[in-house]
């Protein structure tokens, strides 16, 4: 498993990313408040909630509700998702495809391998596509070449295998693990 | 999943919150994961445990290469990772017996046995045609380095967005009925190209990239009217700029659907005609033409300034032979132009009198070759006494009158010619 320990604490991390008083704009927008299944509550702008279409269809069929729980998700994935997707916003209002580019670019490329992995059931569940897609590709691009067992630590997999089963399949496929890089 | 997290240690934070909450996803996540992969690491997945044992058979974008170039350099290893990769492409099409696939790219460095190749062509063959891929598949990428025959039916895959081809690569594109709902594109981006055969009357946007290698074409695609949505004087323009990327032909071999195209353009004067390239090495020229665009030909000709061999081809006979003189001679016809062979004569006056202009004025004329149908209209004593005693203009020329004996073939040529509904790229 590879170090994740540029990455803050989740105390810190949703603190930050509590929600704050919006004092720079002038007119108030409509907030919606999500509540992850560890009980952290977080204030977001429609715009940004409205992204995530499990949130929006939950709102289609429930209008008068004010918090959303969401059960399959924890705090710190879910505060970089929102980072994720109020960017996304600000592309969506004024197109630059090269600046989206590289803002996900930099997401990606700052995120521990365990913050990158924990974000895909919740892109997943939350129906981000674009997001999704972004955190595949970051993901095959820290794993092409490594080895199994590496790839097993990425992701936190145990190995179910015997012995003798890993290895006849090692043998079936065997052009499938060559030219893996040292872990 | 986690409680709340208070903790302050980070290290046991992360050791506890190192769960596999990837492998709980459903399959078609993990395939969805799995097909950011090229598809060697895919398979490689299937060790990492159970639950990831079949994930790899379904991911519906698959993206081989053989990546066993860096291996010459040990002969034993190279043989035996050439052979675990050919193993592997022998297994893939039996692992996905009932596959969906959204994209295939298969790129091959190495040459292989033709016989094992031709399987696995065979295979994808079979592939295509499972209502899965056909229905479905979006893009087809193939680099491949020594000459390969592609399956014959990846022109029936009705959402293929993208075909790439690179290498020596033969394919066989069948005519689906045409499909209103889309309009069907060709690019052709093959700066190694020599060869190009392309037969195709569904593509209403062709594109073809600048091919400076490009020795022999052999063109055949035109305009659909009633069919096509593409304005008439757009796809006249496509035509143009196509003859336009291929101006190192030595052997170019034009159909009645292009001149056609061409005809429709002089006639319109789009600008387009005078846009026409000169190819400066073209040596043999071919053109198949129905009787009424027979006056196009000086305009043709006009566009070479090398060129050795004519060969006129009569497509139909259909009109009426329309044969006009042109104002100025074609510049080949002084200069260069050794042998024409006149296929399918008739012995219309018409067409006596387009004979009779060549003959006049090649200057540098050695043969005049005429095939004509054993149902000759002027009998070939006749033909041949009016040929003898018109004006040549070169002395030597020696002109050949022969029987087209196999005029049954001659007919099925012309049929097969018109309704080839195909697409070749070599």
């Amino acid at each position: 498993m590879s170090s994740s320990t540029d990455s803050p604490t989740l105390t810190t991390e949703t603190t930050q990313l509590s929600p704050q008083p919006d004092t720079e704009t002038a007119k108030p927008t409509k907030k919606i408040t999500l509540k992850s299944s560890d009980n952290q509550i977080f204030e977001v702008e429609e715009s940004v909630a409205m992204e995530f279409a499990t949130v929006k269809s939950f709102f289609e069929d429930s209008p008068s509700t004010d918090t959303v729980p969401l059960p399959n998700v924890t705090a710190k994935p879910l505060s970089q998702v929102i980072e994720f997707c109020k960017e996304q916003i600000k592309f969506k209002a004024n197109p630059d495809e090269a600046q989206k580019k590289k803002y996900n670019a930099e997401f990606v490329t700052e995120k521990s391998d365990k913050d990158l992995v924990d974000m895909i059931p919740v892109a997943n569940y939350l129906e981000i596509k674009d997001l999704l897609d972004v955190l595949n590709q970051a993901v095959a691009d820290r794993i092409e070449n490594k080895s199994v067992e590496y790839v097993r630590s990425f992701f936190g997999i145990d190995n179910d295998f015997t012995a003798e089963e890993e290895a006849a399949l090692r043998r079936e496929h065997a052009w499938a693990y060559e030219g893996v890089d040292e872990d | 999943m986690e409680e709340t997290a208070s903790g302050d240690n980070c290290q046991n934070l992360c050791e506890k919150a190192n769960e596999d909450v990837i492998s709980e996803l459903h399959d078609d996540i993990l395939c969805y994961m799995l097909s950011f992969l090229p598809t060697k690491r895919a398979v490689a997945t299937s060790i990492l445990s159970t639950r990831w044992r079949n994930l790899w058979k379904s991911v519906t974008i698959l993206d081989i290469y053989d990546g066993i170039s860096g291996y010459y350099k040990n002969p034993s290893t190279y043989k035996e990772r050439k052979m675990n990769f050919v193993n592997f492409m022998d297994r893939l099409f039996i692992h996905r017996n009932n596959p969906s696939i959204l994209k295939f790219r298969l790129s091959l460095a190495q040459s292989y046995d033709f016989t094992c190749v031709n399987a696995w062509m065979s295979h994808l063959s079979r592939w295509i045609s499972s209502s899965a891929i056909m229905g479905n598949v979006e893009e087809l990428i193939f680099l491949i380095n020594f000459q390969v025959r592609l399956p014959e039916n990846l022109y029936c895959c009705q959402k293929l967005v993208t075909l790439k081809l690179h290498g020596h690569i033969r394919i066989r594109l069948n005519f689906v009925p045409y499909d209103h709902s889309y309009r069907k594109k060709l690019t052709i981006d093959t700066q190694n190209l020599e060869f190009l055969k392309l037969v195709d009357f569904a593509s209403e946007e062709l594109s073809m990239q600048r091919a400076d290698s490009l020795l022999q074409a052999d063109l055949c695609f035109g305009y659909q009217t009633g069919v096509f949505n593409v304005g008439i004087e757009e796809y006249a323009n496509m035509v143009v700029q196509f003859y336009r990327q291929i101006p190192g032909v030595k052997t170019l071999s034009l159909s009645n659907c292009n001149i056609r195209n061409l005809i429709g353009a002089a006639v319109s004067k789009f600008p387009c005609f005078g846009n026409l390239p000169t190819f400066r090495n073209l040596i043999h020229l071919e053109v198949r033409v129905c009787d009424a665009y027979v006056w196009i030909l000086p305009e043709i000709l006009q566009c070479t300034s090398n060129l050795e061999v004519f060969v006129f081809i009569l497509d139909e006979n259909a009109y009426d032979w329309n044969w006009r003189a042109p104002h100025s001679v074609p510049q080949c016809l002084s200069s260069c132009l050794q042998v024409i062979e006149f296929n399918d004569f008739e012995g219309v006056s018409g067409e006596t009198e387009m004979v009779e202009y060549f003959l006049r004025n090649a200057l540098v004329l050695k043969k005049m070759t005429i095939t004509y149908l054993t149902d000759l209209k002027t009998s070939e004593v006749d033909v041949l006494k009016r040929l003898s005693t018109c004006p040549k203009g070169s002395d030597a020329c020696h002109i050949v009158i022969i029987p087209e004996h196999e005029t049954t073939e001659v007919a099925n040529r012309r049929r097969a010619c018109s309704r080839r509904l195909a697409t070749e790229t070599y």
